[in-house]
């Protein structure tokens, strides 16, 4: 077992340099967080205000009883995305490029998955009630149907939580340990704590590899499971435009096309606020932006061959959906939505040098999230806004309740990442090390 | 405890490019054995001889939680179908797909969940064959641990160590506890038990007789409160005129009617999905009540029946109570 001292020796630097970001922030940093932390309340006092007054403070009306909470929650599932692909399937395909985006990347999808939870509790009205999806003998002896998909969805989000939270955590271990030997102060326990008594013996290495080895198929698993489950919250019901068999992978590959949209932003925050420049190089935009392509292109042949089906049956239910998308009440978010998550992705994204451009990239991340958003409530609202009996149909757009909670959401999202920042190496240091002596031994 | 005195062990520093095989082996031939000594290194090393034919046995729990799992999916999932048989959406009372659907996500959450509790295990055991944590490593060093070393070995050990290019070696003796990490992983433990025993008991002042945001206008006092405001109090000789009223025949059809029946015999549209039959209100049973008791059944609820406390007021109820008791015996056939 003989070792060249090569790429040993940047061991110290990368300590340093990926210990730095935990330091405690400047006045920047602070700011941001009591900015943040304002409109994380302004959102908690509109949903005090809900749980008060009521849900009829959210636009929901007949027939549109699923939108703003819902069409966010879909969103926030999707973004939680990122991390298990970009992680999971790159880990599989032992892609080297990964060592520095898979922690930034898993962060996210622990957060958004949080976000996503929040959402459904938004949308449950009477929030303390939540209990009743948990299948236990209560005294009426009323157990949940376990044929409704919102059941599926449950138990899903309750396995991808747990498993994304157990994938992020595993290969933090020995960068706890690392912290908990570096860095002193009131988190120091709690490192040593979380660092399980690691030694960094090989038996330890073993254990640990054997984990994330068995984990990560897994996981990936898990993760389309989850997707295509709440796309079934959808498809298994008879609502003209959500009825139909392509709605599972379509979510699925929306879900990754906001994830990665969402990494391309925390990649280039990241490596801007704290000078990664050196970790995070051009080559890792370039990649995911080949990804992002491909991503583009397979939801775009989705959505094409989905809504040529419905265009050429022609059903009048249908139709009336299609129409008021395509030219009707719609068509303003549609092709807004089509611009920003299929227009403009390829037109950028496939020019190489593009792809070398951090702040292009952010730019289009950001397009395709906001797109993508838009996406989530054109899947929802239309189709309920026409249900088949013509004289029942309806508009919608939130209300200030709705839109202060998915602010303050959003923000609670921003904040809880950036103090997960200083509290977790965002780049993980032994997986980069490792990468180091991988990168110099095959060049 | 007396043996551990005499019993030390060492811990080296080495530079990466130390060769660490031959110092394993020079050890073994001093007469240390292969379980005594163990290596850190900041990165995993891949190791030939074990890289190769990766133990089984963790994936083999990984494949049995699995298992485990598919079971509870199976028990909540059909289970609950086949104690619950109504039909919904013309679905089979216990429907394949949906069994499928939730025993898979139940056997990746067991799978995900018991790997990790053995990864947990497996690490915190390995700990204790190493002497001690050395923080150098992560800049780049290699370490060897040799615990339990009889102390007239120590010698020899410490003398391989220095051949071999060693950086440093402290020695570290054997009875030291090999504490660090093991209060904190019980405050771990402890707070996670809390969580769980937290999350068995309801936090909700919902439990309690008290006013809820979102709940329909109070229509009674909780029992054993005073009434303030403008509660009055109701006296039964107002009402007994209503008794027989088309109120009261109104309200009993609204919510006594789907359980207890047209005629009060407990046979109800509802009745046969019920898993107890609905009390028979002609039986001689219920005849036995006086209103004011079928006023609290009626008010607090009894077995299987719910309370109407949120859904009538007082008045109601004590209409319904009068109509209760006034409905005529059960008379059997035999009886007539």
């Amino acid at each position: 077992m003989k070792q060249g001292s090569v790429g040993w020796n940047d061991m110290p630097a990368i300590n340093r340099d990926l210990l730095a970001p935990l330091s405690p922030g400047g006045r920047g940093y602070v700011l941001l967080v009591v900015l943040l932390a304002a409109i994380v309340s302004a959102g908690a006092g509109a949903w005090i205000y809900q749980i008060e007054t009521g849900i009829g403070q959210t636009n929901l009306h007949p027939p549109i009883f699923w939108s703003a909470y819902i069409a966010s929650f879909v969103y926030w599932i999707g973004v939680s995305h990122s991390g298990t692909f970009i992680s999971g399937v790159l880990r599989l395909s032992k892609a080297e490029w990964r060592r520095p985006i898979t922690r930034i990347a898993e962060l996210m999808t622990i957060i958004s998955v949080v976000i996503a939870t929040l959402f459904v509790f938004y949308h449950l009205g009477r929030s303390w009630r939540w209990y009743y999806l948990i299948p236990y003998p209560n005294q009426r002896e009323i157990w949940p149907d376990f044929r409704s998909p919102l059941m599926w969805d449950a138990t899903a989000v309750l396995t991808y939580a747990t498993a994304s939270t157990i994938y992020l955590y595993l290969p933090l271990i020995p960068d706890f340990a690392l912290a908990r030997d570096r860095i002193g102060g009131w988190r120091r326990p709690i490192y040593a704590a979380l660092s399980l008594g690691w030694q960094g013996s090989q038996q330890q290495w073993q254990a640990l590899n054997t984990a994330i080895r068995i984990i990560t198929p897994l996981i990936v698993m898990v993760m389309i499971s989850v997707h295509s489950i709440v796309g079934y919250d959808f498809g298994m019901s008879l609502v003209p435009g959500w009825h139909t068999s392509i709605i599972a992978p379509y979510f699925v590959v929306g879900a990754v096309h906001s994830g990665l949209g969402m990494v391309a932003i925390g990649l280039y925050l990241v490596r801007r606020t704290y000078r990664l420049e050196s970790y995070i190089r051009l080559e890792h935009f370039d990649k995911l932006g080949k990804l992002m392509v491909a991503m583009t292109l397979t939801l775009a042949y989705f959505y094409f061959s989905d809504q040529l089906t419905v265009w050429y049956g022609k059903v009048p239910d249908h139709m009336a959906i299609l129409h008021s998308l395509m030219s009707g009440t719609f068509a303003v978010p549609q092709w807004t939505m089509i611009t920003l998550i299929y227009v403009l992705p390829l037109i950028t994204l496939t020019i190489p040098a593009f792809r070398h451009w951090p702040l292009g990239m952010m730019v289009i991340g950001l397009c395709i999230n906001v797109g993508m958003y838009i996406e989530r409530m054109l899947i929802l609202v239309p189709p309920l806004a026409h249900p088949r009996l013509s004289y029942n149909w309806s508009d919608y757009f939130p209300s200030w309740v709705e839109l202060t909670i998915m602010a303050g959401s959003f923000a609670l999202a921003v904040l809880l990442y950036v103090l997960a920042v200083k509290f977790v190496p965002i780049i993980s240091i032994w997986e980069e090390k490792e990468g180091h002596l991988h990168g110099r031994e095959s060049h | 405890m007396v043996e551990n005195h005499t019993r030390v062990g060492l811990l080296a520093l080495f530079p990466p490019e130390a060769d660490m095989d031959t110092s394993r082996r020079r050890l073994e031939e001093a007469g240390i054995r292969q379980e005594q000594i163990t290596l850190l290194s900041p990165i995993p090393l891949a190791a030939p001889n074990t890289e190769a034919h990766p133990p089984f046995w963790p994936y083999g729990i990984t494949i049995a939680a699995g298992l485990v799992g598919i079971g509870i999916g199976l028990f909540f999932s059909a289970g609950t179908a086949a104690l619950y048989p109504l039909v919904t959406g013309g679905k089979p009372i216990v429907a394949a797909p949906v069994v499928g659907i939730i025993s898979y996500e139940t056997m990746m959450l067991m799978a995900v969940v018991v790997t990790f509790v053995t990864m947990i295990l497996r690490i915190r055991r390995a700990r204790d064959l190493t002497v001690e944590r050395e923080a150098r490593i992560d800049d780049g060093r290699l370490a060897l641990s040799v615990r339990d070393i009889h102390h007239d070995q120590e010698a020899t050990v410490r003398k391989i160590m220095e051949q071999a290019g060693a950086l440093d070696i402290r020695s570290v003796s054997a009875d030291l506890p090999l504490l660090e990490g093991q209060p904190s992983a019980h405050v771990v433990g402890m707070l996670a038990l809390c969580c769980l025993a937290m999350a068995g008991c309801s936090q909700d002042m919902q439990e309690q007789q008290s006013y809820q945001s979102q709940e329909a206008p109070r229509l009674h006092s909780p029992s054993g409160s005073i009434p303030r405001d403008s509660r009055t109090v109701i006296s039964r000789e107002t009402l007994a005129a209503d008794r027989m009223s088309d109120r009261a025949k109104e309200l009993f059809r609204i919510n006594c009617l789907p359980c207890h029946g047209e005629s009060g015999e407990g046979t109800g549209p509802v009745a046969p999905y019920l898993k107890q039959l609905p009390a028979n209100l002609r039986a001689p049973r219920v005849r036995a009540l006086s209103s004011t008791e079928i006023y609290d059944i009626i008010t607090q609820g009894k077995d299987m029946m719910p309370s109407f406390l949120g859904e009538l007021s007082a008045d109601e109820r004590m209409v319904l109570a009068s109509f209760v008791e006034s409905m005529k015996p059960y008379s059997l056939p035999s009886q007539r």
